[in-house]
């Protein structure tokens, strides 16, 4: 059985060869809230920077990671706040108690939940039963999480920015003048966006690109942007 | 990395060959031994003797149908380089649920316990049932349950499994309606 991780990885590395830079699906295109501040939890985001070496592998760097992460979230709270939205920031509870334990559940519940939207709604093979539909869900004990935060909805985001290292640069020229194409560095990830009354996921978005750079605050608010570009709130 | 790369591949190959074909909600054959009520509409794949039916996709819940394996056949594909012990048609409900513990601790879950071995019929013919749980290597919470029988020295097994949260509880009562509807063919 694939991992999670891997899983995930692989399919956003699959999604990237297609080409399009980012895509959505919704539950409901708008959500209608009057003039009230909506909550949005974010939960602790799933950010990973490396380098493609010259044979093509990703070489996690956890020096980037660590100053990506900070721009995401910086960048996350930014776009929030001109949508009157308030970010409130996920906090893994530290005791084992059952509530902590449905916590985490939760949490890879919403990783298996957002592969099988990627497998089954970006790429394939569809499911003939959701043609028309985007009706996954996490089940109503998100209420548990909404709750204890006092949060409306629940975002999670994924992101991995890779770039190409001096020996990949020379692997890529050499391929170009064969006339081969040989990829690069890539920014990929998806976000979606939960209702903690409810559980269902709202709106799934999916970016994988060739450009983009999370290591500096202006491109990282750049791609959070882009991320969010059909955000339902 | 090489693990990733290899993922990758196996990913693109898997996405390339398995196609869903819709199950409407109606009288369904499986094989030509017995049919079920399907009671909602589903998605179906096959792999070798076996069907594999999903409403949310096979990471959140399935509903598999193993079709008569014989003598020397293994329960699951067990994935590159695992060869899954063999079904032998003398085994009894013990040791096929036995067959069931170890097929799924080499393919890798964790924490897997089967609960409550019973007597029960499949359709007409005398079978037997048990529950289970089990959590993924990255500690999702999965569990289910599985009806079968031994029919002509062939193993015809039903099980249902999904996420501890939500997915295996959505669809447990249409699946329990399906498995009570068993008529042999």
């Amino acid at each position: 059985m694939l991992g999670r991780g891997g899983l995930i990885t692989v399919l956003i590395f699959s999604l990237a060869l297609a080409g399009c830079e980012v895509a959505s699906f919704y539950a409901k295109e708008k959500l209608e809230r009057g003039n009230k501040t909506a909550h949005v939890l974010l939960m602790t985001p799933d950010v990973q920077l490396g380098e493609v070496t010259a044979g093509g592998l990703v070489e996690p760097n956890a020096e980037w990671t660590a100053i990506a992460e900070k721009h995401v979230v910086a960048a996350l709270k930014e776009q929030l706040a001109k949508r009157k939205s308030r970010l409130v920031l996920y906090r893994s509870p530290k005791a084992d108690t059952p509530k902590a334990r449905i916590h985490t559940q939760l949490i890879k519940l919403h990783n298996a939940v957002g592969s099988s939207i990627l497998l089954h709604k970006f790429a394939s093979p569809p499911l003939p039963t959701k043609e028309d539909k985007f009706d996954w869900t996490l089940g109503p004990q998100a209420r548990i999480v909404g709750h204890e935060y006092g949060a409306d909805y629940a975002l999670f985001v994924y992101l991995r920015d890779t770039y190409t290292s001096p020996g990949r640069v020379a692997v890529m020229v050499l391929a170009a003048v064969l006339g081969v194409g040989v990829p690069g560095g890539a920014q990929i990830g998806f976000a979606s966006l939960v209702d903690l009354k409810t559980g269902d996921v709202l709106w799934f978005s999916r970016l994988a690109r060739a450009s983009g750079d999370l290591r500096t605050p202006s491109a990282a608010a750049e791609s959070v942007k882009t991320l969010l570009k059909d955000f339902p709130l | 990395m090489a693990r990733l790369a290899s993922l990758f591949i196996l990913a693109l190959l898997i996405a390339a060959c398995v196609q869903y074909s819709l199950v409407k909600a109606e009288k369904v054959a499986i094989g030509d031994v017995y049919t079920v009520d399907a009671q909602i509409a589903w998605n179906k794949k096959t792999e070798g003797k076996t069907e594999i039916w999903t409403v949310d996709g096979p990471l959140l819940q399935e509903l598999r149908f193993i079709k008569g394996i014989e003598d020397g056949d293994a329960l699951f594909r067990g994935g590159a380089g695992k060869k899954l012990p063999p079904f032998k048609s003398k085994m009894t409900a013990i040791e096929i649920k036995e067959l069931f513990e170890t097929s799924l601790a080499q393919i890798g879950v964790a924490r897997l316990k089967t609960l409550n071995l019973r007597p029960e019929s499949f359709g007409k013919v005398a079978g037997f049932r048990f529950e289970f749980t089990y959590a993924l290597k990255n500690g999702l919470e999965k569990q289910g349950f599985a009806l079968g029988a031994v029919i002509d020295e062939k193993l015809h097994m039903i099980i249902y499994s999904g996420t501890r949260l939500h997915y295996y509880p959505k669809h447990k009562d249409d699946v329990e309606r399906l498995v009570r509807s068993i008529r042999m063919i």
